[in-house]
């Protein structure tokens, strides 16, 4: 359990290679409890001692300590970041879409920012058309941008200068963050789904390997892609199926009742 | 030279509810405590919802109190019955050692329990340069400069073995994290052992100490103009290194909207959590100073 506490010295630069400051460094490590550290001192205490006896005053050490411990420092400090803490700064809606753990990567020559400038264009045109066609990968990972924006927009409003500075980001075109804010928000308000919705599209040969798709947000003015679903429940051939499998349940219940009781009497 | 550090010190205070800050005051707080925090559920225990059941809602400050409370964003790691099993885990041990609420930028005293040490016990103060972790093994950094040695110790917050964590001082810097202090000059760093807690004056504020700590001269130990930091004094470096400070620079990190999704955790489930563990620590906190109102007047 000893192991749960760690101990960190860090050598001040200018105080340190004067054999009056390994003591003070050993003085510290001992106080603190630190065998390890101060076992090291020692030994190279009585090195150093052994041999510049004479010339302490004079001699000057580049401080081995410092350079080595930082780099385990800050690799602790990197693996104890895989454990992380929440970030407090924004307060975010959940998504009600499903969020993959790692963001997909889109080459470009510019880099990251090309793949946001990309995704930028397709948020605008989302935002404009209401229902665009595009390859797969892209509508996925626009879809989550387009989520958040309106998300935001509903949750924080139209004077909320964060939402502001990411509404003016990623609509281009400046009448979109009009829309933005008067048409979706009011729109998407009540929901209590996600505001687009991800249609897969057609595949034809040769094309793209993931294929296409098609985004678009919800309550758009289009017609439907896909037949509103109809309740079935009551359509003749559902009706005469249901029967027959009640039947079935009932004799094989009934011939379950005459193979346990033989000898009983049938009336 | 302590007084350097205590001539600087004016004290700029933050309302902890948040609906009086103005907009240019949340875009310079690396915490954004916008107008939303105000509308959304205030500092009332119980909402009534339409069919008239009370529902728990915990004041929007805990998110800032208790950020251990909150998992691991890293949706891989994400596990709700272990989540639960380790906020029961934290409660309990929070029922019986007092862990304060504490910022980066506070001075706090924290006793180990040490079977090496003479007197069985290891008492250390320092300034909380840094935190992190989520749930049991929640950490924070403490340095100090001990005979002109910086020292600088992680502990865990639901360690067993610590016996006694306290604040000596309540505040808060313009940084989330003051690793920065290891290049600062020592002053900057140096806090008594013999240090008393401070009696503050007004209990709903947090003050944020606006204080510009004064580096030493390079080399230092990171690139401190590449981070953005805002309670350090002009660094006064050649111009190349900000140049290549913009060059290396990733401004569109700000705007990645699904990138700060995947850090953190959504403002709906902050408050389930949230309320499922308010009323319990509210308690511990009653019975806290219910004992410490009792324990002056039982002597007597």
């Amino acid at each position: 359990m000893q192991a749960l506490i760690s101990v960190t010295i860090f050598c001040d630069r200018d105080t340190s290679g004067r054999f009056d400051d390994w003591i003070a460094h050993l003085e510290a490590a001992l106080a603190l409890g630190d065998f390890d550290e101060s076992r090291k001192l020692q030994l190279m205490c009585s090195k150093l001692y052994g041999e510049a006896a004479v010339e302490f005053d004079t001699f000057k050490l580049d401080n081995p300590f410092r350079g080595r411990s930082y780099t385990e420092v800050k690799s602790r400090e990197i693996t104890l970041q895989g454990m992380n803490q929440a970030d407090l700064s924004k307060l975010v809606s959940a998504l009600r879409i499903a969020v993959k753990p790692k963001p997909r990567l889109f080459a470009s020559p510019e880099g990251p920012a090309g793949r946001l400038r990309k995704l930028k264009a397709t948020v605008t045109a989302l935002v404009k058309y209401e229902r665009i066609e595009l390859n797969y990968p892209r509508a996925e990972e626009a879809q989550g941008y387009a989520e958040r924006l309106i998300s935001d927009a509903i949750r924080n409003g139209d004077c909320h200068k964060h939402t502001m500075e990411m509404a003016d980001y990623w609509l281009d075109e400046k009448q979109l963050i009009h829309k933005l804010f008067k048409v979706l928000v009011p729109r998407y308000k009540e929901y209590n789904s996600s505001y687009t919705k991800l249609v897969l599209g057609p595949k034809t040969y040769p094309g793209y390997y993931a294929g296409t798709a098609i985004l678009e947000l919800k309550g758009n003015p289009f017609p439907a892609l896909q037949p509103a679903t109809q309740n079935y429940h009551y359509w003749l051939h559902n009706v005469l199926l249901d029967e027959a499998k009640r039947e079935f349940r009932v004799a094989k219940a009934e011939s379950n009742t005459n193979l346990s009781e033989p000898v009983a009497s049938k009336n | 030279m302590k007084n350097i550090f205590y001539v600087g010190l004016a004290q700029s205070f933050f309302k902890r509810n948040a609906a009086s800050l103005s907009e240019s005051a949340v875009t310079q707080h690396p915490i954004e405590t916008s107008k939303e925090a105000g509308e959304k559920s205030g500092s009332k225990q119980k909402n009534g919802d339409e069919s008239g059941n009370t529902v728990v809602v915990a004041p929007p400050e805990f998110r800032f109190m208790y950020p251990e409370f909150l998992p691991d964003p890293t949706m891989e790691r994400r596990n709700k019955l272990k989540e639960k099993l380790e906020r029961m885990d934290m409660l309990q041990r929070r029922s019986i050692i007092e862990i304060p609420e504490f910022y980066t930028g506070s001075i706090m005293a924290v006793t180990v329990a040490d079977s090496n040490s003479p007197n069985k016990f290891a008492c250390f103060v320092g300034i909380c340069i840094q935190r992190g972790g989520s749930g049991l093994q929640a950490w924070f950094i403490l340095r100090n400069v001990v005979d002109r040695q910086g020292v600088e110790i992680l502990y865990e917050m639901y360690c067993p073995l610590i016996q006694k964590i306290e604040v000596l001082r309540l505040e808060r810097r313009l940084d989330e994290s003051l690793l920065y202090l290891r290049d600062a000059l020592p002053e900057y760093s140096t806090f008594p052992f013999e240090m008393e807690a401070e009696r503050r004056l007004n209990n709903s504020v947090v003050p944020i100490n606006p204080i510009k700590v004064k580096l030493r001269p390079r080399p230092w130990l990171e690139r401190w103009e590449r981070q953005n930091l805002q309670g350090v004094e002009n660094l006064n470096l050649p111009q190349r290194y900000y140049d290549r400070a913009k060059e290396v620079a990733k401004p569109w990190e700000k705007y990645d909207l699904m990138l700060q999704y995947r850090k953190t955790i959504p403002a709906e489930e902050q408050e389930k959590i949230y309320a499922e563990v308010h009323s319990q620590l509210q308690q511990q906190d009653l019975k806290r100073k219910i004992k410490r109102r009792r324990g002056p007047s039982s002597e007597q």
